[in-house]
């Protein structure tokens, strides 16, 4: 293998020929993808997987730097903070499942909101993760950068877990893996319930996904992927400091420990389903890559949420306020496909590569939003009724050329084009000219181009310094065009530079590490509103920042990954962005050793994750608390029958997982309504243990 | 990895702050320094007995600083204003507030309304509630008789002499009952700000010998949909029936 491929194949697919001359034997795996910039990462989740995390969405935290925040309950997308950008729940980070895209343009709750819930987290293989938009072959919402969910399941046979936990939590998990197939190849079901860790947060849900990879022969190999979700969600909210400082809050006992995990509306939560199909065809041979992937989804999604009490609904009459509740209702039909060329060849001696690949999708939704009454729920006013179709195709080519043993340039240039049509249903029945109709329709497009560029200097054979340079855009939200207009886009233009470097002794340790130093423009930079209960554009911003960031597994069953990211996000008039993480670390292990006891073989498993940020910036100057979570899990397998204990949060800390300033009114619908901004924040989840049994059958070689 | 280190000790010592600062300070409501007795527009030489009225919440906004471009855009084009040249719909930030509301007797000492935590800055904008006294109203609540305004007094024109008295009842229609004040003020940890009221401005337009007189106190009555009530409605939203000042606490 060339030095300069240092990591592209630790699991290759492979024709190795036998000691028999004659017969040829195919090995079949995962590729992993040339890294394009030093913060891209392949990061396996093997024994990691053994850290409790509650969704899928959670082993994001795999990713240096990032922090999750979920104020809106079990079900809600989180919000993910990444590189110093608050990328809302998926505005700045584009999202793929296997390849189909997640994230949802202009949905009525957030512009590219990305839930990953309906994924179990038992069968995601790996995370493809580029922080930074370096890749001509990520897309729209790749400004933060983005994540790429590979799925698989090692075990082969099936496998039953049961799990009852604090809280009322109830978990039955199924998983199948056919004998004689790869990883690629499974099946499961996933079902969650659970009263919640406070008031107004019960949730429940059921998920299950299947996938099913043929070989076709003549190297041809054809993936199909079905996925089905479904749902339901109350949420806590979020609640003033104020009024938890005074034990106001009316709902809750007066005690300390019941006001932090107290509300201030029972009327919020959410109900979602999704239900998608993908299929993907590949060929490979020696010197070239064909793929081809056609996906499908069908998407709804309701959430309820109150942010301001009593603040906006301004009556001319006099009459008490009925409440600021808010219902963003989504529904969507996505249709798309995605195709790639890859050509291999040999020139200086050196092997280089040049890909060509499109991306077409099509979105059909209503998003609308209307406001709640306090009292009962009932909604009294339509804010936005929008019907969107929008188009995204783009195209791109990308290339890497090693002129030199010690240099690898990779850079490529993409170009997407989106083609908005709205037809606004909540336009006024008269205006000055007289009666009109209450709808009108308006049509915007846009073209981006975005190149990107790598240069890759080998100063060992293991040690890389790595250094991109990269334009990406993220399309404008539909709901905010008008007619004609040339629809703008967020651009960003980011530089990173940094050292990869990586260590194997056979059967002693293998070591990946890397320091990166990055610095990001945005154009048209969006930050959360509370009264419009979404991002709204702010301007231009700056983020500049480090990670450091390791992997280490030992032939003991240690296996380790650690990381530590500093940043800073800040306006052009040198204003810091409030509610950014500057300092987040987490490390996540795991041991997984065989034993003896009696004589009897067993094996037993430690595993901890620790993730801690520190203070946030919040406005006026003014720092909010600092974040830490630790949790464990401990399971003991004998024979097909492991037993597990988890605890997440275990030193049962106090964690305020977001804040907020801004004004809100929950004193009553007859009170003069508080305009100074507040800080708000939402209460992270207390300790909560779990006791898992799992069940193994393993599959017979001759199933 | 020194260097690394360095930079990133530099960067967080150098880091810029998020912009704006808390401060508290002291709001207080109260009558402005103007005699009890003078002459309105309509030659009326008046002597107030009484003059109260329903203040709350209050509202301090920052406001929005003209630009250079626009200074010399309004210094070249001057605009009309229809109102005393405070945009209703711009102003901005809301630094600080007073969400509850008082009964205040402008024949008696200026009432301190307490400290109260805002946010440091420029307030160019005051918005005053003037509704009325609901339970738990704060200060001289019997003076309204259960109005928004009272006032009663004598008024001298001449031969003629008037007895008069009445409340005032601002309908709840649209922004009424919200009156918008200019201000050149700052909210600091050391400032109070006081709102001074100018009831000489309420009665300037009135035409009191066209009141009736109730025959029982034989008094000239303002109320209802008279010219003189009108007046006095519009009396109190002029620019100078409010004074927005400052003092070091």
């Amino acid at each position: 293998m060339s030095p300069r491929t240092w990591s592209t194949c630790a699991c290759v697919v492979a024709i190795a020929s036998t000691a028999h001359a004659d017969e040829e034997v195919k090995v079949q795996g995962v590729r992993r993808a040339d890294p394009t910039a030093a913060s891209d990462l392949d990061i396996r989740v093997g024994a990691l997987g053994d850290v409790p995390r509650r969704n899928a969405e959670q082993l994001l935290t795999l990713a240096p730097g990032l922090f999750l925040s979920n104020p809106s309950g079990e079900g809600h997308a989180s919000s993910i903070f990444l590189r110093g950008f608050d990328a809302g729940e998926g505005q700045d980070i584009e999202m793929r499942v296997e390849g189909v895209p997640i994230n949802e343009p202009s949905n009525a709750h957030a512009h590219g909101y990305a839930d990953m819930h309906f994924v179990i987290p038992e069968l995601v293989d790996r995370l493809r993760v580029i922080e930074g938009p370096f890749d001509p072959r990520q897309g729209d919402f790749a400004v933060a950068g983005s994540v790429d969910y590979r799925l698989g399941l090692e075990h082969r046979g099936y496998l039953v877990r049961g799990g009852v936990g604090s809280f009322g939590t109830r978990r039955l998990l199924a998983l199948w893996g056919p004998a004689g197939s790869s990883r690629r190849t499974f099946a499961g079901g996933d079902f969650v319930e659970s009263d919640g860790f406070g008031p107004n947060r019960a949730h429940a849900s059921a998920r299950v996904m299947g996938q099913y990879e043929l070989a076709l022969g003549n190297d041809l190999t054809a993936t199909l992927l079905a996925t089905s979700y479904a749902a339901r969600f109350d949420t806590a909210g979020v609640i003033r400091q104020d009024d938890y400082a005074a034990r106001r809050l009316a709902l809750c006992p007066p005690t300390e420990e019941d006001q932090f995990f107290c509300l201030h509306d029972r009327n919020q939560g959410g109900g979602v389903a999704r239900h998608g199909v993908s299929l993907r065809v590949e060929k490979r041979t020696r010197s070239s890559r064909l793929e081809q992937q056609a996906f499908f989804t069908a998407r709804q999604l309701r959430i309820r949420q109150d942010l301001t009490g009593f603040v906006g609904d301004v009556s001319p009459t006099g009459e008490p306020q009925r409440g600021d509740g808010l219902e963003q209702s989504h529904d969507a039909l996505t249709v798309g496909g995605r195709g790639s060329y890859v050509r291999r060849a040999e020139a200086l001696g050196r092997q280089h590569e040049v890909e060509v690949g499109y991306f077409a999708r099509y979105d059909d939704a209503d998003a609308t939003a209307r406001r709640l009454r306090f009292a009962d729920g009932v909604p009294y006013r339509v804010d936005s009724d929008n019907r969107l179709r929008i188009t995204n195709l783009a195209v791109y080519a990308a290339g890497r050329f090693a002129p030199l043993s010690w240099l690898t340039l990779r850079g490529g240039l993409r170009v997407d084009s989106f083609a908005f049509s709205v037809v606004d249903r909540n336009r006024p029945a008269v205006d000055r000219s007289g009666s009109r109709l209450a709808s009108e329709a308006v049509e915007a497009y846009g073209i981006s181009v975005q190149p990107k560029v790598s240069v890759d200097l080998a100063l060992e054979r293991r040690l890389h310094w790595m250094t991109s340079f990269g334009i990406g855009s993220r399309s404008s939200d539909a709901q905010a065009l008008s007619q004609g207009e040339l629809a703008p886009f967020a651009r960003v233009r980011a530089l990173e530079t940094g050292l990869v470097g990586s260590a194997v002794a056979e059967g002693a340790y293998a070591i990946e590490a890397r320091a990166v130093a990055f610095h990001t423009h945005v154009e048209r930079d969006l930050l959360f509103d509370e009264t419009a209960g979404r991002n709204t554009p702010i301007g231009a911003s700056n983020r500049l920042g480090a990670l450091a960031a390791a992997r280490l597994a030992l032939p003991a069953g240690l296996e380790t990954q650690t990381s530590m990211t500093y940043t800073e996000a800040y306006l052009p008039s040198g204003i810091r962005l409030p509610y950014v993480p500057r300092w987040v670390a987490r490390l996540d292990a795991s041991l997984r050793r065989p034993a003896r006891l009696l004589g009897e073989p067993f094996r037993y498993n430690l595993a901890a994750g620790l993730t801690y940020v520190a203070p946030r910036p919040l406005p006026f100057d003014e720092l909010g608390p600092a974040y830490g979570t630790v949790d464990v899990a401990a399971r003991v397998r004998y024979r097909m029958v492991e037993v597990g204990i988890e605890a997440t949060n275990l030193l049962d800390r106090r964690n305020k997982l977001a804040i907020y300033n801004y004004a809100s009114n929950f004193r009553g619908p007859s009170a003069f309504p508080s305009l100074v901004s507040q800080q708000h924040f939402a209460a992270g989840p207390p300790r909560a243990l779990t006791g898992t049994i799992t069940l193994y059958f393993d599959a017979k070689e001759d199933e | 990895m020194k260097w690394l280190v360095f930079i990133l000790a530099l960067v967080t010592a150098c880091a810029p702050g998020t912009g704006g600062r808390r401060a508290v300070f002291e709001l207080a409501v109260g009558p402005a320094e103007s005699p009890r007795s003078f002459r309105t527009a309509l030659g009326w030489d008046v002597t107030l007995a009484e003059a109260c009225v329903s203040v709350g919440p209050v509202h301090l906004y920052a406001g929005t600083r003209p630009t250079a471009r626009h200074r010399v855009h309004d210094w070249l084009v001057p605009s009309a204003h229809a109102h005393p040249g405070v945009d209703h719909f711009d102003g901005g930030e809301v630094r600080g507030e007073w969400l509850e509301q008082v009964a205040v007797d402008l024949m008696a000492p200026r009432q301190d309304l307490g400290a109260r935590e805002g946010i440091a800055g420029e307030i160019r904008e005051v918005t005053l509630g003037v509704n009325p006294p609901r339970p738990g109203t704060s200060g001289a609540v019997g003076c309204l008789r259960g109005h928004q305004a009272w006032v009663s007094g004598r008024a001298v024109r001449g031969d003629v002499v008037v007895a008069f008295e009445g409340g005032l009842d601002i309908p709840a229609e649209g922004t009424k009952r919200r009156l918008q004040i200019p201000a050149t003020v700052a909210i600091d940890q050391d400032r109070r700000i006081v709102v001074a009221l100018e009831p000489r401005h309420w009665l300037e337009h009135a035409k009191l010998d066209e009141l009736p007189v109730d025959p029982t106190s034989g008094r000239a009555v303002i109320g209802g949909e008279s010219q003189a009530a009108l007046a006095w409605e519009l009396g109190l939203r002029t620019a100078g029936a409010f004074r927005i000042d400052e003092e070091s606490r």
